[in-house]
């Protein structure tokens, strides 16, 4: 039958940490899946051969040559064009160039409301699941993606069950430096868990210790991503048809206010339509959010599931800091995975300290010498930043190294991403406008977290610190979380517990957008972990959602 | 540090005009003739450079060909900055006839000291007499120093770190995937 006749039963949207879970596992138990992914798909010979840091670190062009979006602080500014976003538009999704930090957020994170009370401009909420329901999937994507870590050695961990799959990586010297500060403040540095084979694991290769994982794909796979994963598996099931270059334009709705299916441009120019009885989209939250906000019909004025004048809002990208240190001997932050040691001992909120809220530190390795040699600035304070001063920092190179705080930020409703009216982009689609301020309480977690980290090194032996600033960069950033708000209230979140619409019955929205708050740990694994728990319920209630 | 610089950092952009970049880095390797910048301008940038970045290991700019990374870059990828580049270059070229009528000599041929207070001066903003359609100067400084890095650091196929001479000279070992990677004990420390 033609795809014009036919009607598949899912199509996802995307093919990232939530769509290629979804794919892989609906097409596990037998529904038909129809998956566009607007990027090409790459292969190992193209990682191996074809990336490096300017083009994939500094324009970002590798995985998303020519995407972009406007940027303002408020609604009173204009927004600007540029590229704010690291997201990479290939089949595997962004999780493709992740850094592979994969954490468990802690129970109390799911709670943030009820822990913290509410805080004046912003939009705390309380997840609508929590830890309980989420911890079986977490064991489930710690496998699926081989997860390297020692269960039970961060004790602000959630308490947990099972261990991780494969054991911790390899320390190297500016991992023991932070371990020895940490250790003589008495605090409980651990190996942080990552999605980086740490031995050959289910097919897929030990780490080569060759770096460039943030930012870059890897060449041997052993780095997880749905790109090495979920997509075979999907693909060796035979009910998944997986179509790149497919970029999603509208989703369809039917007489009865359904979604219909997706019109996408094909690769070769084409405009098609995709029917399905269930859309699924996983276009992250800044893909999501414009998918269905430029959905519009008589009966969708607003956009598809925007009803409640939800959707886009709530938009969070962490709160990072970083402090850089030099150290005597070399750091080999060149080689191996990117960062080992974590320390958690400032997450739990405590509102004594300025702000609520916590946040992860962790060992980032000083990964490549542009990005390296920009931080002259941040380490030639109060000089000029070139001449002398700046040769005899770039030959102290392989002397650097950092740790970077991941903190939560507040979901504030002002913070948001829509159509820019202004500004389209070639094929004539209407850019997502990100419109995004910090909260104050942003603000002072980093700089709290900035003090903890300067004084880890220090006591770890470092020669010098310097504090690179990110507490301006807005969303400079790879952690793009929110846009469609899970809740049990229609009037103030968009999805339901199981990311399903409140307002359209076969429209799901599963990836990062869900999130109610953003937790101090990296996103991915619990985009994972709830794409794994989502899917079981789809599952499970296939033959009443008319599929399979 | 600003959030302009930040943006550098992460990529964001150098500037809203740099955005659209058809990646020609086989031709930019192809030739080290110049194919955008005269040869005087050439012989001004190789100064600019190296007075920017002084020998790195014993690598110095011109070694490392960031004069031609900057000349492939206007060619090809950064078009549109060609005419800030050759206003701001003029400029420059000014100062260095102003130079030669006080100093009976060009900027190239400067004491050090008098070199780095041009730059100083540029970097400041305050390099006077300066044509209102050159590029402000600040900007050209940051922009100088940006290129000057990255012609010293980013990939050869870009025209610059050349045979990887930038590389060698700060100690980063290239990539090591295609160079078989490296072992546990190795990014231990523990072995060579």
């Amino acid at each position: 039958m033609s795809r014009a006749n036919a009607i598949a039963d899912v199509c996802i949207v995307g093919s990232g940490a939530g769509g290629g879970v979804m794919a892989a596992e609906l097409a596990r138990a037998g529904i038909g899946v129809v998956l566009l992914e607007r990027g090409p798909e790459r292969a190992s010979e193209d990682f191996l051969h074809r990336q490096d840091e300017l083009t994939n670190v500094l324009r970002q062009d590798f995985f998303a040559p020519g995407y972009r979006e406007t940027l303002r602080a408020s609604e009173r500014e204009q927004a600007v064009p540029g590229r704010y976003s690291m997201l990479a538009q290939t089949l595997g999704g962004s999780t493709v160039h992740w850094g592979a930090w994969s954490w468990r957020f802690r129970a109390d994170e799911m709670r943030m409301l009820s822990r913290d009370g509410p805080v004046a401009g912003a939009n705390l909420a309380d997840w609508p699941i929590g830890y309980a329901e989420l911890e079986p999937f977490y064991a489930q994507a710690e496998q699926a993606l081989g997860i390297a870590g020692r269960a039970g050695s961060n004790p602000f961990e959630t308490p947990r069950t099972g261990a991780y799959p494969n054991p911790p990586h390899v320390y190297r010297p500016s991992s023991r430096l932070l371990e020895a500060g940490a250790t003589k403040l008495g605090l409980h540095p651990f190996p942080l868990p990552m999605a980086i084979n740490s031995r050959v694991f289910d097919g897929r290769a030990k780490c080569m210790n060759g770096g460039q994982c943030a930012g870059f794909g890897c060449p041997v796979n052993a780095k997880a991503s749905p790109l090495a994963i979920h997509i075979p598996a999907a693909r060796a099931t035979g009910k998944a048809e997986i179509i790149t270059g497919a970029r999603a334009l509208e989703i369809s709705v039917d007489s009865e206010g359904r979604a219909r299916g997706v019109h996408y441009r094909a690769a070769d120019g084409a405009t098609r339509e995709v029917r399905a009885r269930h859309v699924i989209v996983c276009a992250g939250s800044i893909g999501s959010a414009t998918l269905l906000l430029g959905s519009r019909s008589a009966r969708f004025p607003n956009g598809l599931a925007n009803g409640s004048d939800q959707v886009g809002r709530n938009l969070m990208c962490h709160i990072f800091s970083l402090v850089n240190f030099e150290m005597r001997e070399p750091s080999l932050g060149q080689l191996g995975p990117p960062g080992n040691v974590g320390v958690d001992d400032f997450h739990p909120s405590d509102a004594r300290r300025g702000f609520v809220g916590g946040a992860v530190l962790g060992e980032a390795i000083d990964p490549l010498p542009i990005v390296s040699a920009l931080k002259s600035k941040d380490y030639l304070r109060g000089q000029r930043a070139w001449g002398e001063p700046l040769s005899r920092y770039l030959e102290r190179y392989p002397h650097y190294c950092g740790m970077i705080a991941i903190g939560e930020d507040l979901p504030v409703a002002s913070n948001r991403v829509d159509l820019d009216p202004d500004h389209r982009d070639a094929e004539g689609v209407a850019l997502p406008r990100i419109t995004h301020t910090n909260h104050p309480n942003d603000v002072a977690l980093a700089r709290y977290m900035e003090a903890r980290m300067s004084e880890i090194a220090t006591a770890g032996g470092a020669l010098k610190t310097f504090a690179t600033d990110y507490v301006g960069a807005r969303t400079a950033t790879g952690h793009i979380m929110g846009t469609c708000r899970m809740g049990s209230d229609p009037r103030n979140s968009v999805l339901d517990r199981w990311c399903r619409s409140h307002e359209v019955p076969n429209l799901w929205v599963v990836d990062g957008s869900f999130f109610p708050t953003s937790g101090g740990y990296n996103p991915t694994l619990t985009i994972f972990a709830n794409a794994y728990r989502v899917a079981a319920h789809f599952i499970a209630e296939a033959r009443r959602l008319n599929l399979g | 540090m600003e959030r302009r610089e930040f943006l550098h950092l992460f990529g964001a952009a150098l500037g809203a005009a740099l955005l659209a970049r058809p990646l020609a880095a086989a031709a930019a390797a192809s030739t080290q003739q110049a194919l955008v910048l005269n040869a005087s301008e050439c012989a001004l940038l190789e100064a600019i450079c190296a007075r920017i970045l002084p020998p790195v290991g014993g690598v110095s700019t011109r070694e490392a060909g960031c004069v031609n990374f900057i000349d492939k870059l206007l060619a090809h990828e950064e078009r549109s900055l060609a005419p800030a580049y050759r206003a701001g270059l003029a400029a420059l070229d000014a100062l260095d006839a102003l130079a030669r009528a006080r100093l009976a000599r060009g900027f190239a041929t400067l004491e050090a000291a008098q070199q780095i207070t041009l730059l100083e001066q540029l970097e400041d903003g305050t390099l006077q007499p300066w044509p209102e359609a050159a590029a402000a100067q600040a900007t050209l400084f940051g922009l100088l120093r940006m290129h000057t890095l990255l012609g010293f650091l980013a990939a050869p196929s870009f025209g610059g770190n050349r045979d990887g001479a930038g590389w060698k000279a700060v100690g980063h070992v290239g990539h090591l995937h295609g160079a078989g990677g490296v072992s546990d004990e190795q990014v231990a420390g523990k072995s060579v």
